[in-house]
């Protein structure tokens, strides 16, 4: 007779991460965003290291979940794309990183 | 994700990528070589005209400084306003700077009118003037957590208390040189690692 897994889907410890958040290059754009006020896309890009293309799909996603806030305006006659996270996309990462710090903390007292 | 999760780090981190680019190192240095050419110190005094092109050096050099940053290293690099902490510790940092130049202006006039230095020998006022562009400047490293900003402000205060210590511009012309080549070597090492982008980069934004 088959062993009955030790926890259901909804009581694992990583139940509560954000997987949109959880994916590295998003992660890093959110934390990026975080730390300032407003950040145009070659920044980003610039510090990120993504490309063009890759740096456009992560933001449509948080931009499609209200996590981040996408103005279009010229500086000069040139285009500028200025990014900022929303309320909710700030909130968001904070519990992410509330919970991801709790899921390493069980891990490491489970391992020690 | 350590890093990026670290979020006083990060912010110290793209802060300070806005300097990156070497140019204010450039500018300073550059300054201080100008500072050298003018002759205020050592043997030969600096006559009219030699000032003259020294002041006019000093226009070239921050317009330059300003439009390289405004046309080939902003586009590379993109822009950002600060976060609210941030910009509440440069606040501060403003207000510090504005007192501490009042300070200066003060003991210009003191000096000037001859109130209260004249018990200083040529060694502390010496000093005395170096802390004086010294400390606006480190404050201002401190407030940018701009750590090459303590490098350029002991060069800068310390070439102006050597200067006037032993009457000789060629602390001027070292510590301008070296700024100058660390602020080139910065330059360059960002344009080749920030290449331009292609027309039209921005459009594939979300």
């Amino acid at each position: 007779m088959p062993r009955p897994p030790e926890t259901g889907p909804d009581e694992s410890p990583l139940s509560g991460i954000d997987r949109l958040i959880h994916e590295p290059a998003r992660m890093l754009i959110m934390s990026l965003l975080m730390v300032v006020d407003s950040a145009d896309f070659v920044f980003l890009m610039r510090q990120t290291g993504l490309t063009a293309g890759n740096l456009s799909s992560h933001l449509s996603r948080l931009e499609e979940a209200g996590y981040v806030k996408v103005e279009k305006q010229f500086v000069g006659k040139k285009p500028n794309t200025m990014l900022r996270l929303t309320r909710n996309g700030r909130q968001a990462f904070d519990r992410y990183r509330e919970r991801l710090s709790q899921v390493l903390e069980v891990q490491t007292d489970e391992q020690g | 994700m350590g890093q990026a999760l670290d979020l006083k780090r990060l912010e110290k981190k793209t802060f300070t990528s806005r300097f990156q680019d070497g140019l204010i190192d450039l500018q300073i240095g550059l300054c201080l070589v100008l500072v050298w050419f003018a002759g205020f110190f050592g043997p030969g005094t600096a006559g009219p005209v030699r000032i003259k092109l020294v002041w006019i050096g000093f226009v070239v050099v921050i317009i330059g400084v300003g439009l390289l940053k405004r046309y080939l290293t902003h586009p590379r690099m993109g822009t950002f306003q600060a976060a609210p902490a941030r910009k509440k510790r440069l606040r501060i940092g403003a207000w510090v700077l504005f007192v501490l130049v009042l300070a200066q202006v003060g003991l210009v006039v003191v000096q000037a009118t001859d109130l209260g230095l004249s018990g200083f020998d040529r060694l502390q006022g010496a000093v005395l003037i170096g802390l004086a562009f010294t400390i606006p400047w480190a404050f201002f490293a401190w407030a940018s957590d701009f750590e090459r900003g303590y490098l350029q402000a002991l060069l800068l205060g310390g070439s102006i208390a050597v200067g006037i210590t032993f009457d000789d511009g060629t602390a001027f012309l070292l510590s301008g040189v070296l700024l100058s080549i660390i602020g080139l070597a910065l330059f360059v090492r960002f344009l080749i690692a920030n290449p331009q982008l292609p027309e039209g980069h921005d459009a594939a934004a979300a």
